[in-house]
């Protein structure tokens, strides 16, 4: 899975949040703030990966996670961003 | 054809309609030779607006709007302001804004101000306020696009607080207030502007969010419509 084309973070004092360019735009038009979590995931899924590749880098980033922790955050954070549609499987 | 002056801004507007001028009357300034931003609404931008729109408005009162709305998407790039939908107030001088999605009730709390603290406050702007940065501050301005109780001065203040009011969601919960961090802040404000889909806009306006959310104190408010809640608002933002 992969973040679609058109779609940049950009900080806000100290907050990141996702909006999207153009026709991106079309298909989410809003802005979703994420956590220092979900930019790392962000950065991650710029190309093609897994949800095992990418549990497997957060694990080694956050030395201090559980495999449980990461997994269930991941999946909140992959929800949130397949409901509003930016994501490609 | 005519001028307007928002946001110490020079403005002329090339109108079909008549409504725009009217809706503007309080900004007009006489001719001016560099306007800053010229702004005209075409055939198709009116036509597709409509549609866009089902049909529920007419031309004239489209004009309006697509005109405040190329005003707006200009405004952060070339002068460093930007729209804020809210309700802005003086209160003894000093500017507070109350923002909130439609139909929370910035308006009531406004109106609860206004009837609580009387001649103390003065409505400036009913709903389409400008912010302007300006060295270390930011300043807010009186727009002729105001909502629909037609609150609106032509005037500017220095702004000392943002609020952003959430109705109190569960019977017997008392109305509160708190300060909330710039950070905290962030996701509300994505409910009070024009989020462009521009990088070089993008660009633009954030900075200048990220300024405003710096330097002015922001505050999230739970309210009902009982007089408390603009007592305790008072309380806590006035300093």
């Amino acid at each position: 899975m992969k973040i679609k084309k058109g779609f940049v973070t950009r900080e806000i004092a100290g907050q990141t949040v996702i909006v999207g360019l153009g026709d991106a735009s079309k298909i989410f038009g809003g802005v979703i703030s994420i956590n220092a979590t979900g930019k790392f995931i962000w950065e991650l899924m710029q190309n093609d990966i897994s949800k095992e590749e990418i549990i497997s880098e957060i694990l080694k980033y956050y030395t201090g996670a559980t495999e449980e922790q990461v997994a269930k955050d991941f999946d909140t954070f992959i929800s949130v961003l397949s409901e509003v549609g930016i994501i490609e499987q | 054809m005519f001028f307007i002056r928002i946001a110490d801004v020079d403005i002329q507007i090339n109108n079909k309609y008549d409504f725009t001028h009217r809706l503007c009357k309080k900004y007009i300034i006489p001719k001016t030779q560099n306007p800053s931003i010229t702004v005209e609404i075409s055939k198709d931008e009116l036509d597709a607006e409509m549609r866009a729109t089902n049909n529920k408005f007419d031309l004239p009162y489209i004009e309006s709007i697509l005109v405040y709305r190329k005003i707006c998407m200009l405004l952060p790039k070339l002068h460093d302001a930007f729209l804020f939908h809210s309700v802005l107030l003086a209160y003894s001088g000093k500017g507070y804004a109350f923002a909130a999605k439609s139909g929370v009730g910035k308006s009531t709390h406004a109106s609860l101000w206004k009837k609580v603290f009387g001649d103390s406050v003065e409505i400036i702007n009913g709903d389409k306020p400008v912010f302007k940065a300006c060295a270390d501050k930011i300043y807010a301005y009186g727009t002729p696009w105001c909502g629909k109780e037609g609150w609106n001065i032509n005037k500017s203040v220095e702004l000392n607080g943002i609020v952003f009011l959430e109705r109190l969601t569960c019977d017997g919960e008392e109305p509160s207030i708190k300060r909330i961090s710039p950070q905290e802040s962030v996701r509300f404000v994505f409910n009070q502007i024009f989020t462009p889909h521009e990088l070089e806009e993008i660009d633009a306006l954030f900075p200048l969010l990220e300024k405003t959310l710096l330097s002015v104190p922001c505050y999230n408010l739970k309210c009902d419509i009982s007089e408390k809640s603009a007592i305790i608002a008072q309380n806590a933002i006035v300093k």
